[in-house]
This record gives structure tokens, sequence and C-alpha cells, in this order.
């Protein structure tokens, strides 16, 4: 199991007959370890490894991918011979759309990581989850139900192509999550929080796991006073700490490359780079190198190195993210968003850590200003279409605003609204920085690690989904 | 070595480690996907996978483990890793491996997938493509037009003497369409998965999309009110995925059902029945045993808006004295099985999806659900943006979109109020799901 670059290129050149216009191996071996604690006891424990390679054949516009766990020198010529026969038999009629990365940009080095999680004994991950089911359940008798889960992994690339170029990288991820139940008899409320970085087990020592946990125990047991959300337009204000899916729904995954292809458009931002397409207090930035951050990496998928991209700037259009296709096909270099979930898939276009930059506005005046609306203080989930350009993202914990004080808290909210016209209506972006929130991005069938945070903003108007009052109300 | 020596012999190698007890687990997948646009092919993908993931006891305690190879060293290594993991963990005296029992005779292979070229399967992308374009000159581009085939040999044995082994094939289509007018532009996806070759219609899966695309052009919002709805097929399917966790043993077990203790009890409008059935002929899930190698069975959750029980994997039905229903699933081979549905469907009503339209005074035929992962089964609350099209006296009026449904899941069951007749299979986070178009009535829609 080899990721040697040396045996990568020589597999490479041994397949030289089948590289078509483009030939890449991929080269993955990663060791994940994963401890669920559940219902107060160790509910799944698992640890191991895996590794496989995967071979990308371009025959013109088409590509073959073929991967396999056998890192033989002959298992890899047969992939590249298979990738390319399937290329070839239908091969398009168009230019190879695959792009060589801009060399001025320097490789950076592989991150340090302080406490590799393969040298940190079981026992000592164990303590983390087993201390903070202690606070949670400590935090009060409605506390019902309590899920802690530590898991890290260690995933080594190389990937080699027929333009010589030739990458490394080693991604080690740690993450703990804590998710709570609570219950007063009648209504059932949870809240959850996690942590997790581009980072070794220093991301979760000491009593970062406790405090997490005594967080989210307390928001759990709030939001069981909590009435429900109302519903209806109104002016919302989203906290500093409320975390970015915002951004990254609404607005980031318009800005993937692949959806603004001239031959294939289907964002609204498509075709309009250089252009305002936000208010002028926007400013959003996706960048992979902040050393530490959830959705940061060396290098992405393709091995071109993590970049910081400037997507909208003072209101204004200015990049897309990029893998090498959507990078040719628009005669720009590739700008290191080419990332795939595992050597079983092809890369595309994808988000890194997506941040909306500080304003000059006073967090606290922005509050202020709203007569009635919701203050949210943490997002949930979310999801887009690309296409209309509607967002929607759960609310986690949300506060209404009333004659510009913060009020009581209410529970169940969703926010839905339309990407392209919430950009240009946030009109208070606040001087304060975000906590960089930590999500798994779905995009088509793969998940990728992402960051995400925002200031402190206000939408003058949005929809937020609640329950609507009625005769019948029967909440439970 | 076969699959069954190589799970067997790994289940030896546990033992030699230390392990009390053990059980290995095999799939080898082949998969297929061609992906076309604008009549070329885009990307073929073609590969076969393996996992193979060791479950060692040490006394009450277990330990997962797995490889991505099978050289002897990998499974050597696996197996005392397995051990090791198994050691860190808690005891618990439910832990324990499945008897071995004679599975039922299940068609999960066709072998027609296999006699087929690799060209005819581009065309049949292509037609996926095509039958969208052809269907409306506003289908303006067509994204991740997909045919897919997936073929799985799966081999388990433990060291309570159970061994055997299945294989199981499908094929499917997706397609992503976006339709423009001077309106604006509204997106489609259409799919399909068959367990059958001959059965799958690529041209269904094009026009689907493109008529779900078409439909939206020029949607508008309503006001916030409190109204009927009604799921077609694919929506019903996918608050059923949801609805799934809440008869999940574990769940039940770990206090996060709101049916933990409702056995006997009404929990859903009279004439639901939810039944899940791992063998059912021709359904996305079909398969003779489950994860643990527990044999596939029938088991009614759901009878007359009654619930009769809960969905088992060994350990829960160890826990609550029971029978394991067969219900043990992986959603990987690097993780422990967890009880999940198999094949979970809703029986079918009497009427047609036609006729309880036609009896809807005022509300949303949604005919897509966003945010659906976000749905809470332990509070039971949802609340998911919603597109379709605003019906009146029966009658459609126009598209709606920017607007969210919200309520809880209890509710949901409770208030059905119609079940049709077009009862259809597909995936649904991650189950397969047979359902009907419902109506349900009283539900808060949030918009301008």
């Amino acid at each position: 199991m080899s990721l040697d670059p040396n045996d990568l290129v020589a597999a490479l050149n041994a397949g030289r007959a089948h590289w078509g216009d483009f030939a890449e191996i991929f080269a993955e071996r990663r060791a994940d370890t994963s401890i669920v604690l559940d219902d107060g006891r160790l509910d799944k424990m698992s640890a191991g490894e895996e590794a496989g390679v995967g071979v990308r054949i371009f025959h013109g516009r088409t590509s073959a991918y073929v991967y396999t766990t056998d890192f033989s020198r002959d298992a890899i010529v047969e992939a590249m011979r298979l990738a390319s026969a399937a290329a070839k038999q239908r091969a398009g009629t168009g230019a190879t759309l695959v792009a060589a990365l801009d060399r001025n940009i320097a490789p950076r080095p592989l991150a340090n990581y302080r406490q590799m999680p393969d040298g940190i004994p079981m026992a000592t991950k164990v303590a983390v989850v087993r201390n903070a089911d202690r606070v949670a359940r400590a935090a009060g008798t409605t506390i019902r139900q309590v899920t802690a889960t530590y898991s890290d992994y260690i995933q080594d690339v190389t990937i080699v192509n027929s333009l010589e170029e030739v990458a490394q990288d080693r991604r080690v991820r740690t993450v703990f999550r804590i998710d709570v139940v609570a219950s007063d008899g009648d209504i059932i409320q949870t809240a959850f929080e996690s942590t997790g970085g581009l980072a070794g087990f220093e991301q979760v020592a000491g009593d970062v796991g406790e405090r997490l946990a005594r967080l989210a125990a307390e928001r759990a047991r709030r939001m069981l006073r909590a009435r429900p959300a109302p519903a209806g337009t109104m002016p919302v204000v989203c906290a500093a700490e409320a975390g970015g899916v915002l951004v990254h729904e609404a607005m980031g995954h318009g800005m993937e490359g692949d959806f603004n292809l001239p031959s294939k458009p289907m964002s609204a931002f498509a075709g309009k780079i250089g252009q305002m397409v936000a208010h002028p207090k926007v400013s959003i930035v996706d960048d992979g190198t902040i050393p530490g951050l959830y959705g940061s990496l060396g290098c992405d998928d393709e091995g071109v190195p993590a970049q910081r991209r400037v997507l909208i700037e003072d209101g204004i259009l200015r990049n897309y993210m990029h893998d090498r296709t959507t990078a040719r096909e628009m005669g720009v270099a590739p700008n290191g968003s080419g990332r795939r979930q595992s050597f079983r898939h092809t890369p595309m276009p994808r988000m890194s850590n997506t941040l909306m930059l500080a304003g000059a506005d006073d967090p606290a005046a922005i509050i202020r200003s709203v007569p009635r609306g919701l203050l949210v203080k943490q997002m949930g989930g979310g999801q887009v279409n690309i296409v209309s350009g509607e967002f929607v993202f759960k609310v986690q914990e949300a506060y209404l605003i009333e004659n510009g004080a913060v009020t009581e808290p209410v529970r169940g909210a969703t926010l839905i609204g339309n990407g392209p016209a919430v950009l240009k209506i946030i009109d208070l972006v606040g001087n304060d920085t975000g906590a960089t929130r930590i999500g798994t991005c779905g995009k088509y069938d793969q998940g990728a690690p992402v960051g995400h945070g925002i200031p402190t903003v206000r939408i003058p108007e949005i929809v937020v989904g609640g329950i609507v009052a009625g005769v019948n109300e029967t909440i439970t | 070595m076969n699959n069954l020596d190589t799970v067997q012999q790994t289940v030896a190698f546990a033992r030699a480690a230390g392990a009390d007890e053990a059980e290995a687990y095999l799939a080898r997948t082949r998969v297929l996907t061609i992906e076309v646009g604008n009549g070329e092919v885009e990307t073929i993908k073609q590969a076969e996978d393996l996992g193979l993931a060791v479950r060692a006891l040490a006394g009450k305690r277990m330990g997962l483990s797995y490889a991505s190879d099978l050289d002897q060293a990998s499974l050597h290594r696996a197996a005392a890793r397995a051990v090791q993991v198994a050691e860190a963990s808690d005891a618990d005296e439910f832990i324990g491996l499945a008897d071995p029992v004679a599975a039922p005779n299940v068609e999960g292979y066709d072998p027609e997938m296999a006699r087929h070229s690799a060209d005819e399967k581009i065309d049949r992308a292509f037609a996926i493509e095509r039958a969208a374009k052809e269907y409306d000159p506003r289908i303006a581009v067509t994204r991740r037009v997909t045919y897919m085939e997936r073929e799985s040999n799966e081999a388990i044995a433990n060291s309570r003497g159970l061994g055997a082994e299945q294989r199981n094939n499908l094929c499917g289509g997706f397609a992503l369409v976006v339709a423009r007018a001077a309106q604006g532009q509204e997106m489609g996806s259409g799919s399909d998965v068959k367990r059958r070759y001959a059965a799958f219609d690529p041209q269904a899966v094009g026009i689907e999309a493109a008529e779900k695309a078409v439909a939206m052009l020029g949607a508008t919002n309503v006001s916030t009110q409190r109204a009927s709805i009604l799921l077609e097929p694919k929506m019903t399917g996918a608050f059923l995925g949801i609805i799934a966790n809440l008869v999940r043993a574990d769940n039940v077990q770990k206090a996060k059902s709101l049916f933990a203790g409702k056995v006997g009890k009404p929990v859903a409008a009279k004439g639901v029945t939810l039944v899940d059935d791992g063998a059912f002929a021709g359904a996305p899930g079909m398969r003779a045993w489950d994860d643990e190698g527990v044999p596939s069975q029938r088991t009614v959750v759901i009878a007359d808006g009654v619930l009769q029980g809960y969905l088992h994997s060994t350990y829960t039905a160890r826990k609550a004295n029971a029978r394991s229903t067969g219900n043990a699933a992986r959603m990987s081979f690097k993780l422990p099985p967890d009880a999940m549905p198999s094949n979970f469907a809703l029986r079918a009503g009497n009427g047609s999806p036609d006729a309880l339209r036609a009896g809807i005074a005022r509300g949303l035929w949604v005919r897509n659900l966003m945010n659906l992962h976000t749905a809470n089964p332990i509070s039971g609350e949802f609340s998911f943006g919603a597109n379709g099209l605003w019906i009146e006296n029966g009658k459609i009026v126009g598209p709606v979109r920017g607007v969210t449904i919200s309520g809880n899941l209890t509710d949901w069951l409770l208030n059905l109020r119609g079940i049709a007749n077009d009862v259809t299979w597909q995936g649904a986070m991650g189950i397969s799901v047979g359902a009907p178009t419902v109506l349900i009535e009283d539900v808060s829609i949030a918009g301008k």
C-alpha cells in the first residue's frame, strides 16, 4: 500500500499507452477511529484502516474513473487500461477539459499536527466522551438522554498526473459532538454542540468536551420553556456565534464552478463575474488555508494547493470555486476546490471554509434596530436549490426581538429565502468576527468537511417557517 | 479463496487473537455509473470495491475493525484490532451475535444486467436526457443525467456457526434539469431504481425531471396559513424515511422515540398500515438476510393505526427479550450495524391520487421538499422548505415556492386523511420505502 509518489509515477508511466489526453492517479490511505457513547454506555466503537487508488483518464471531454483497493503496479495499469477503453468508446468531440495548476502557487507545507491521534491511547479518547456525558447529565433532571461522539482520522493522499504534477497531503481531522435530549414530561427538546478541525487530538483535549456538553445541555433546557417560533415574514438578525450555514447555502453553493459553466449555466450567479450581486457591505471568501479550520487542506484532491478565494468583494462577484475541469472551460487556473469524499469518488468543485467578512456596524445596534423580529443564535442544517436560488436552513436557537430588545426564546424556526435576493438586502454587517462552525456538506452523493462563519448581520425581511396558530393547535 | 472461506477464516483469526466470539462480514460491490450531458458521455465510473468488517466479543464487550484488502496480514490486523477495540469498550449483557437460521429464497440477482453491453447502457443514459429535452422546448440545461448499476456479493460468518452468502443487483437512473422561461428558471429532478434490467424505463426518468421543472415556472408565494397538503409518492416516502426512526428499537430503548411504550395504542389515523419486509419482491432493498445474517421477514409495524412493535437487530432484540426482525443494517462496513428498516411501506388505499386532489378545498400539492435531513425524530418536530402546485376547490391554481411546512411527525400520522393507490418504491434517507400519494389536513404553511 504505497503512497510513495515515485511508485505512483512509475505506475503512471507504465500505463502511458492508456493516458488519453489526461491521466491522473489519486491514492489514499485512511485510518479512522469512532467512539459513540449513548444511553450512558459505549455504544459503538470501531477503528480500522482502508486504502485505495482511483484512476481518471480523459479522452476529449469524456472521462472515465476506475478505482481499486489493489495498489500493485499491474492493478493500477489495468485500471488505466479499463478507464481509457471506457472513455474512448464514446469519447466526446470537444477539447480535453482539464487545466494545469498555476505553477506560481507554491504548495503549502503539510500541516503540523500537535497530537497525532494514532499516538493517543483509546482510553484517553474514551475519557472525552465519558466526561462530556457526565457533565451533560449533571445539568439537571430534565436531561433525558446524551449521545457523545468522538472521531478522528488520518488521511494521506498522493496525486500524480500526466501534466507531471505531483502532490501529497496529510489531513488529520478530529471531531467531537454532543447531542442532548431534554424533556419536562410534555415537551421534548434536543440540542447539540460540536467542534472539529484540521487538527489532532489537541482539538478536543482538556475540558473542550465538557464545556460543549454544558452549552448543549443548557440550550436544550432553555428550549423547553420556549414557545413555538412565529411564522411569517419578518426581520432576522443572525448573531456572530450562529455559524455560517447562511453563506454556505444561500451564497456559496451558487458560486461553485460546475453551476456556472457557460455551456450549462444553472446558478443565478452564472455570467455575473464583476457585477454587483450583493449589498456593498457584503464580502465573502472561501479560504482553505486557515490553519486548523475543519474545511482546510494542504492541497485539494486534484493536487492543487489550497487557496483563499474572494467570492464577493464589497458586493461585487469576483470568483467562482473551480476544479480542473470547470477552470478549463472558464479559461482560468484551478483554485483548489476540487474535492472528493474518497478514492471511490470523482472530484468536483466544493467549498472549504466559507466566511462572510466583518463589516463596520455595531452588533448591539443591529439588534436595537429591529422593532419585531427574530435573533438567530445558532443555525442548524440547510439546503439550497441552485437554480431557483431558494435556500432553507434550520434554526437551533432563536429569540424574539421586541422593540429592539432580545426577549423570550422560541423553538422550531426555519428560515427560507432566495439567496441572490437576500444577498442584496442584507443591510447591516457587524464589526465582529463570527465563530467558525463545522459541518459535513453533501453535494450529489459526496460528503465534505467544511467550516463556515459570519459576523452579526441583519436581513430586513425573510420568511420564518414556524407554527401557524390555529384552532387545532396540537404541538407536543 | 471464495468469500465464505474468507469470512470464516477471519472469524478464526479473531478467535485466535483472543475473541470469545467473532463475526466477519464481507461485501464486494461492483459499480457502474454513466453520466452524460449535451449528447456526450461525460464520465464513466466503474469499479470493484470491497470491505471486510470484523466484530469481536471480549466477554460482553464488542469492538469492530475492518480492512479494504484481503491479504492475510490485513485480515489478521483487522481481527486483532477488533479485539483491542472490544477490550476498551463497555460490557453489556445483551451484546451477542446472530444464531444460524435458514434464509428465505430471494431472487435478488438479475443476470440480465451483466448480459447487456456498456454501449447499450450508455444509450440508456442518453435516452434519459433525450426524453427530458423532448418533453418541452423550455428545458435549457440537463445535469447529472446518470444511468447506474450496482451489484453486491456479500458473505457473513460467525463463531455460532452462521455462514451465508447472497448476491443482489439493481439499476437506476437520475436526471436534474433546468427549465427556463421569461419568468425565470426552475429545477426538476427525476429518479428511479429497479431490481430488473428490463423494468427500468429511462424515458420516465427524463420526463419526470422535465415535467417537474416546467410545472414550477412562474412560481409565486402564498400567505401564511393552515391548509391541507397533498404529498406525491416520493414526498410521502421522504416522510416515511424519517418516521422509520420512531420504530427503530434502538431509538425506542434509548428514549429517543415518541413511540416508546406505545405498542397496542393508536399512533396513526385509522387505515394506516406500515409494513417492513426485507424480502419484498422487486423492492430496492430486497435481500435474503440482513447485515448480521438474520433472515429477512415481514414485520407489521402499524396495523390500522395501532402500533404493533418495533424493528430489531440482534442486540435490541436480546435487550427487549424479543427476536430479531432481520433489520440490522450497516451504514458502511466501517461502522457497527443498527436496527434500520429494510423495505418500509405504507399500504395503498383505494382511491386514485386525482380523486384525493379533487377533494381539497385549499392546499399545497407538495412535489419537492428541502432540508429533510433537519427533521428531529426525537422531538418529532419538522419544518421543511416546500414547493409544488396550489390547489383550490380541487383545481390546480399555479406553482408555489418559498414556503415552509411545519409540524410534528406524530400529528402527521394522526392527521392522514387520505391514502391513494399509487404506491411507488424509492430509496429515501438511506433506506428503501414504498409510498403512495397522501392527504394531510391542517398543516402550518409559512409564506409571505
